[in-house]
């Protein structure tokens, strides 16, 4: 009978590991346009994403006007021209990703294939990229890496300014997990 | 017209637009300290608000020229990767605090159980971390 009492108690506890969930407050999303007549970059600090690893389930989340530019005239630019962040606050990506493979209670370097749906600027769009985690001593960092093109999400760019806005933008996404407890 | 004075006016038009240009181009990032607050409310009833109906809180208070005057008790001060000085006011809402951001490199002083008023812009609501404010500034 205790055999039996310890071998539930076991699977028990290994069950809630494997099928815990892990969250950031502080993801950092920092996107890049190249173009030849101009670089330009913003970052976001404050974005929230949550992996269930039971479900394999993936959100993240930001806040338009929480990019943060070198110029303030940029900013506001891209916060009242193109993504017009009065009327579209919050952009999200809702998805999936085999996060069963990840052992995150030990040392470990691991490359997940994740799918979804990004919504921004009122339009949905499939999106899809590897996400790395990796980690060590108990510190568990994820990062992802991919592209989206304006257009997609019928951000609208004056001819004037084209030449100087990549159509092929990238995103890269970077935060340090914790259990949800 | 005598043509020096024409091509005055023109290098004085053009000085003039130039300057403008240069200025506005790199105006410097300001935060809300001298803004007129279009709203006075605890932080409480702003994480309340969004917890209601977040819709209804994006389109009163989620704008460029909407500033915000805050009341509300220090919970946590730290600050973030990017530099950002960041205060998170007390709510009694779950999940609905109010995270006031200060400008990076701005330094804040404030200590937890601390009463204070705080002026900025509000930029939304994310899912577990509550009601966002950029542009921050103690006014008491």
């Amino acid at each position: 009978m205790k055999k039996l009492i310890l071998a539930t108690a076991l699977v028990t506890i290994s069950f809630g590991a494997s099928a815990q969930r892990y969250f950031s407050k502080t993801a950092h999303i920092k996107f890049f346009s190249h173009t030849s007549a101009e670089d330009i970059k913003a970052d976001n600090y404050k974005s929230t994403i949550i992996i269930d690893q039971a479900t394999g389930a993936v959100q993240v989340e930001t806040l338009i006007k929480s990019f943060e530019f070198e110029k303030a005239l940029m900013q506001e630019h891209f916060n009242e021209n193109y993504l017009e962040s009065d009327k579209y606050p919050k952009a999200n990506f809702k998805g999936k990703g085999d996060f069963s493979k990840v052992n995150f209670a030990a040392d470990g370097n691991y490359s997940v294939n994740v799918a979804g749906q990004m919504t921004m600027h009122g339009a949905m769009k499939d999106v899809s990229a590897i996400a790395t985690i990796k980690i060590v001593g108990g510190k568990i960092d994820g990062s992802t890496k991919f592209y989206v093109n304006p257009r997609d999400y019928n951000v609208q760019i004056p001819d004037v300014v084209k030449g100087q806005i990549s159509e092929k933008i990238e995103v890269t996404v970077k935060a340090t997990l914790q259990p949800l407890k | 017209m005598n043509k020096k004075v024409v091509i005055i006016i023109l290098l004085s038009l053009i000085a003039i637009v130039g300057s403008v240009a240069y200025y506005m181009w790199n105006k410097p990032k300001t935060n809300a300290a001298d803004v007129k607050p279009n709203y006075i409310l605890p932080a409480d009833s702003l994480g309340a608000a969004f917890a209601k109906n977040e819709d209804a809180a994006n389109a009163k208070f989620v704008k460029d020229a909407v500033a915000l005057e805050i009341q509300g008790v220090v919970d946590t001060v730290f600050v973030n990767e990017g530099n950002e000085s960041v205060i998170q006011l007390m709510t009694t809402t779950p999940d609905y605090a109010v995270k006031c951001y200060f400008l990076a490199g701005e330094s804040v002083s404030a200590s937890k159980g601390e009463k204070v008023v705080i002026k900025g812009f509000c930029t939304g609501y994310l899912m577990m971390d509550g009601v966002q404010m950029s542009k921050c500034a103690i006014i008491k």
